[in-house]
């Protein structure tokens, strides 16, 4: 007669028992002892790293998710799940405001998530009051969050947005945002890089984050806005990535672009929406660091001035009119050594420009065989 | 015919006079002899420091009983896996107390023995089946050494509300 106790057997041979158990009983195993619980987390963990929670999503799986919660490293929350219509569906959470406050619970012991996204297909209706506000207040002791991604459809209040702190990457796509609260996140997360913005979402001036955004290196934004409230963006200190989408002012770029063309940092220019102006053409041929760009000509002439840009590596050119752009992108292409990428959508080009760029791409081919001979 | 036969040492000190064939059921026995060179050698002793007499036994007479079974293939991890399929020999074989089939999944796992560590595993497993946390402990004589704030997640974890 052997008088061993379950405990004394090693985490393989418990791992190996746990592997046997459905997800109810393997939940239960994980409530039993510390030494179970342990063996349960190495065991679950790891498919715990990158998580969806969504109204797919059954009690079993969030049990899981709340006991691997050190594990996660990447979470998505669909804010679907706590639409109170899910009480008449087959899964999930009869009463939201529960579940909610349980979620706001493991997401405070997430202590290696890196990187969160909220997001919200539909319109919800939920007894939960302000969830972005109780989420954001549950990520104050992540140290490790870098990425926050938020694309909702309600018009929620981000008021706790400044909570986390050490926020590298943030994501807006939301129906409003006051420029004060962007402010105060911009302040408390001084080693952001990266900021996206939905179209036409922030309220108040958006120029206010310049003189907190030290770190910033890639701006997207769309608005329909006075070229004054573009302007300052020029002063960003760091800034190498300037994308902007969506309908916009004509001529609204020129004074911004005029600013950056002082410094010769920016590397990528997205004007995505509205045709350049001549004006703002004249001041994007100044950015003698643009690597990439992408945006509206109306003329030949217009596209024929990018030949300026000696360092551009991709171009992605849209024509909102229909002149024959020919010649001018192989005066582009000529001046242009460094392109790699050249894109045109709903531009006219001759039948022979094909051939014609071979042609002097195989010049300059022969060109640079040469060059060692002399 | 006389098959060819090994020696194998319990940790108190036991020799078990064993076939060839059933030893190497056993993967660390089987590398033992390939790195050792030793099924040349009638007279070697295997010494085997993890496993008593009466587990040792237990374990030769499981693995000549299932000494012609086909080599479990490798399990398919994304498949819930089965615990209904224990054979009646096998359920016989395992009337034993909670200790020794403890001690045989050790010995199993230490000797590397898939099939003898999947039963005895398997058994565990159901007898964990359908118990509450609570249930289990009285199950397994094991103590509750949750921390108060353990205790506090664990009881959060269950508010996940139920599914209809």
């Amino acid at each position: 007669i052997s008088d061993i106790n379950i405990l004394e057997l090693n985490n393989d041979c418990l791992g190996h028992i746990l592997s046997y158990l459905p997800s109810v009983d393997s939940n239960n195993f994980s409530q039993v002892c510390r030494q179970f619980r342990n063996v349960f987390i190495d065991h679950y963990g790891k498919r715990n790293r990158e998580l969806t929670i969504a109204a797919s999503t059954t009690r079993c799986e969030l049990i899981e998710l709340s006991i691997c919660c050190e594990s996660v490293e990447s979470l998505t929350i669909d804010l679907d799940y706590f639409d109170i219509s899910r009480t008449y569906r087959s899964h999930g959470c009869e009463t939201p405001v529960n579940c909610f406050n349980t979620l706001c619970y493991a997401l405070q012991g997430m202590v290696n998530l890196r990187r969160l996204q909220i997001i919200q297909l539909l319109y919800i209706v939920t007894p939960v009051d302000k969830p972005c506000e109780l989420l954001f207040a549950a990520l104050k002791n992540l140290l490790n969050l870098k990425v926050l991604e938020i694309r909702t459809k309600n018009d929620w209040s981000f008021d706790n947005l400044w909570v986390p702190k050490h926020l590298e990457e943030l994501q807006l796509y939301v129906p409003k945002i006051f420029s004060s609260v962007l402010v105060k996140c911009c302040k408390s997360n001084p080693n952001l890089s990266v900021l996206h913005l939905g179209y036409d979402c922030v309220a108040g001036n958006l120029k206010d984050i310049v003189p907190h955004c030290g770190n910033l290196e890639t701006l997207k934004f769309g608005m329909m806005a006075e070229a004054a409230a573009y302007k300052p963006l020029a002063r960003l200190p760091k800034l190498k990535r300037l994308l902007h989408y969506g309908i916009r002012r004509k001529g609204s770029f020129e004074p911004v672009l005029a600013g950056l063309a002082l410094r010769s940092q920016l590397q990528h220019l997205e004007i995505d929406g509205g045709s350049l102006s001549p004006e703002e053409i004249q001041q994007i041929v100044r950015l003698n660091g643009l690597r990439q760009l992408k945006c509206f000509c109306l003329t030949a002439e217009c596209v024929e001035m990018l030949a300026q840009l000696k360092q551009l590596q991709q171009l992605s050119l849209w024509m909102s009119s229909r002149p024959d752009i020919s010649n001018a992108l192989l005066k582009v292409l000529g001046e242009c050594k460094q392109l790699q990428l050249l894109r045109v959508a709903t531009g006219v080009l001759t039948l022979e420009f094909i051939t014609d760029v071979a042609k002097l791409l195989a010049t300059r081919h022969s060109e640079a065989t040469q060059q060692p001979l002399q | 015919i006389n098959m060819p036969t090994i020696k194998l040492q319990s940790s108190d000190e036991e020799i078990f006079d064993t076939d060839i064939q059933i030893a190497k059921c056993s993967g660390t026995i089987r590398t033992m002899l390939e790195d050792c060179g030793m099924e040349e050698d009638e007279n070697a002793i295997v010494p085997l420091p993890n496993v008593n007499s009466t587990i040792l036994r237990k374990v030769l007479t499981w693995a000549n009983y299932h000494k012609d079974d086909p080599q479990p293939t490798e399990d398919d991890e994304s498949k819930e896996k089965r615990t209904d399929d224990i054979t009646s020999w096998d359920a016989d074989f395992l009337k034993v107390d909670q200790g020794t089939l403890f001690e045989l999944i050790l010995a199993a796992n230490y000797l590397d023995i898939k099939g003898l560590l999947e039963l005895t595993c398997k058994t565990v497993a159901n007898m964990i089946k359908g118990k509450t946390p609570e249930d289990i402990r009285k199950t397994f004589n094991i103590k509750k050494d949750f921390t108060p704030a353990e205790e506090e997640q664990v009881r959060k974890e269950n508010e996940w509300c139920e599914e209809k």
